[in-house]
């Protein structure tokens, strides 16, 4: 009995000296979880091997340092922008990675490329009270073609009972982009000019200042939510220096190719909600939802729904559904119309169109060695409006393992 | 896809009535949070899920971020 008593009280002084967000999870001094992530999608497009490690460990009571190590390889084909065409212009197309873009013959539409990715995250946050922490943040990511660095301050500040934490959040970062050859071509520049010598710039830049409030809560014994109000700006170089747009006669051939151009000024907004919740049953569900919208007219819904079952022997099982629809951006066109001036900024990117995409899956986890052992099944359909590749579809398959040590 | 979504969009609705079932307010003791206390029930339960996630959507969409501040970028294809 008096066992019991001492286990009490000591869970009670865990979850008295935490906050909110851990809502009193039992931390230990370390913490890994290590991961292999396989995205590949169909007809051959972008196929992505991703190693994830993450390690936590708590310094004294009022200290954890993080690291996160991103390593990826991205091999496969993706679609330039330009139109499915079999006449008129030969390929001047742009290298991209190790090896850089390689055009099929005749398909310009549909471009060969393989990168590699480096990225490493580290964070440290520090409790300057019972009731204020802040956690600070880092970010490096390198490719053959783009490196991105940031910084990040986060500040939590809690209600004396510990029902509410408040939440701002600072963030900058600075991009470089170019091709693997080392420069960007000039916007709306004709991939032919120069009998297919093209002009080209140095290498791009690109600042982002992110800034965030927001406030989560204990709504019950058994809820939890969160709210977020998110901005960021971007400046500089928000091109794609591989992406092309193609100009068609009324019978949609094409008869000149360009690259596209983006404005140099992006300003992003979301509002984000999180609602988790554990049932009768004890089934726990993770239920939120985004708006986001932009300068560029992009506004995009996100409904993304997690239902854990758990089951025999510290396993459980929890399905998945991820719903997200988009409106096109302003300067989005499939392609440009023959005879007509050429507009300031034009893309044909897919990313920019409108879309609707789902995403179904489910997760399965059980005890393994000490640890926890997850693996992930999950398909992605994306279905677009107007660009020449229509639709996507991928298989996403992660395994994890997490590890917990005293 | 939009017509084909409808269903599934329709689908979501008795989530959320189980999460309004989840709003209902009450003061919560420091001795009673053991459920919140779980794992599962934290608001981010798999960080390295949702980092893989972030990258996989922040390449394949227009709209990205929400969540928190900070974070890599990429080049993404």
């Amino acid at each position: 009995m008096k066992s019991i008593r001492n286990k009490l009280a000591i869970a009670t002084c865990t979850i008295l000296s935490q906050g909110v967000q851990q809502a009193g999870a039992t931390e230990s001094a370390w913490t890994t979880d290590t991961s292999y992530l396989y995205y590949g999608e169909a007809n051959d497009r972008v196929t992505v091997h991703k190693i994830i490690t993450r390690a936590d460990v708590a310094l004294g009571d009022y200290d954890r340092l993080s690291l996160e190590a991103v390593y990826d390889t991205v091999t496969g084909a993706t679609p330039t922008g330009a139109v499915k065409s079999f006449n008129t212009v030969s390929v001047t197309t742009p290298s991209s990675g190790g090896n850089g873009f390689k055009t099929a013959s005749g398909s310009p539409d549909l471009v060969q490329f393989d990168d590699t990715r480096l990225g490493v995250n580290a964070g440290w946050s520090h409790d300057y009270s019972r009731t204020f922490n802040i956690q600070y943040g880092a970010s490096v990511s390198v490719e053959r073609d783009y490196e991105a660095y940031g910084g990040s301050v986060t500040f939590n500040k809690e209600t004396d009972d510990r029902m509410l934490t408040f939440t701002a959040g600072i963030a900058g970062s600075y991009d470089t982009i170019f091709q693997s050859s080392g420069g960007t071509p000039k916007p709306m520049g004709n991939v032919e000019e120069n009998n297919g010598n093209p002009e080209f710039f140095g290498a791009g830049n690109k600042r982002g200042y992110e800034g965030m409030l927001g406030v989560s809560g204990i709504i019950n014994r058994r809820t939890v939510a969160r709210i977020n109000y998110s901005i960021k700006t971007l400046e500089g170089y928000l091109t794609d220096p591989y992406k092309l747009i193609s100009v068609t006669d009324a019978n949609g051939i094409e008869m000149e190719r360009y690259f596209e151009s983006r404005p140099d000024s992006r300003l992003r907004q979301s509002l984000y909600g999180i609602l988790v919740h554990q049932l009768d049953n004890k089934d726990v569900i993770h239920l939120s939802y985004r708006y986001y919208w932009d300068d560029w007219d992009i506004n995009s819904h996100t409904i993304d729904y997690r239902h854990r079952r758990n089951l025999m022997n510290g396993r459980f099982i929890e399905p998945h559904v991820r719903l997200y629809h988009q409106t096109a951006a302003d300067f989005f066109h499939h392609s440009l119309k023959y005879g007509e001036p050429l507009p300031q900024y034009a893309s044909a990117d897919y990313r920019l169109d409108e879309m609707s995409s789902i995403t179904l899956g489910a997760k399965y986890g059980l005890p393994a060695w000490g640890g926890t052992l997850r693996f992930r099944l999950e398909y992605l359909y994306q279905s677009f409006a107007e660009a020449e590749y229509d639709t996507n579809k991928a298989l996403i398959f992660q395994a994890s393992y997490k590890k917990e040590f005293d | 896809m939009m017509k084909r979504l409808k269903p599934l969009l329709l689908l979501t609705i008795p989530m959320f009535l189980q999460a309004c079932a989840a709003l209902q307010l009450e003061p919560v003791k420091p001795w009673q949070r053991g459920i919140l206390a779980q794992e599962a029930m934290q608001l981010d339960d798999d960080p390295t899920q949702s980092f893989a996630d972030e990258h996989i959507y922040f390449s394949k969409e227009g709209s990205t971020g929400g969540k928190g501040v900070g974070g890599g970028g990429c080049g993404c294809n």
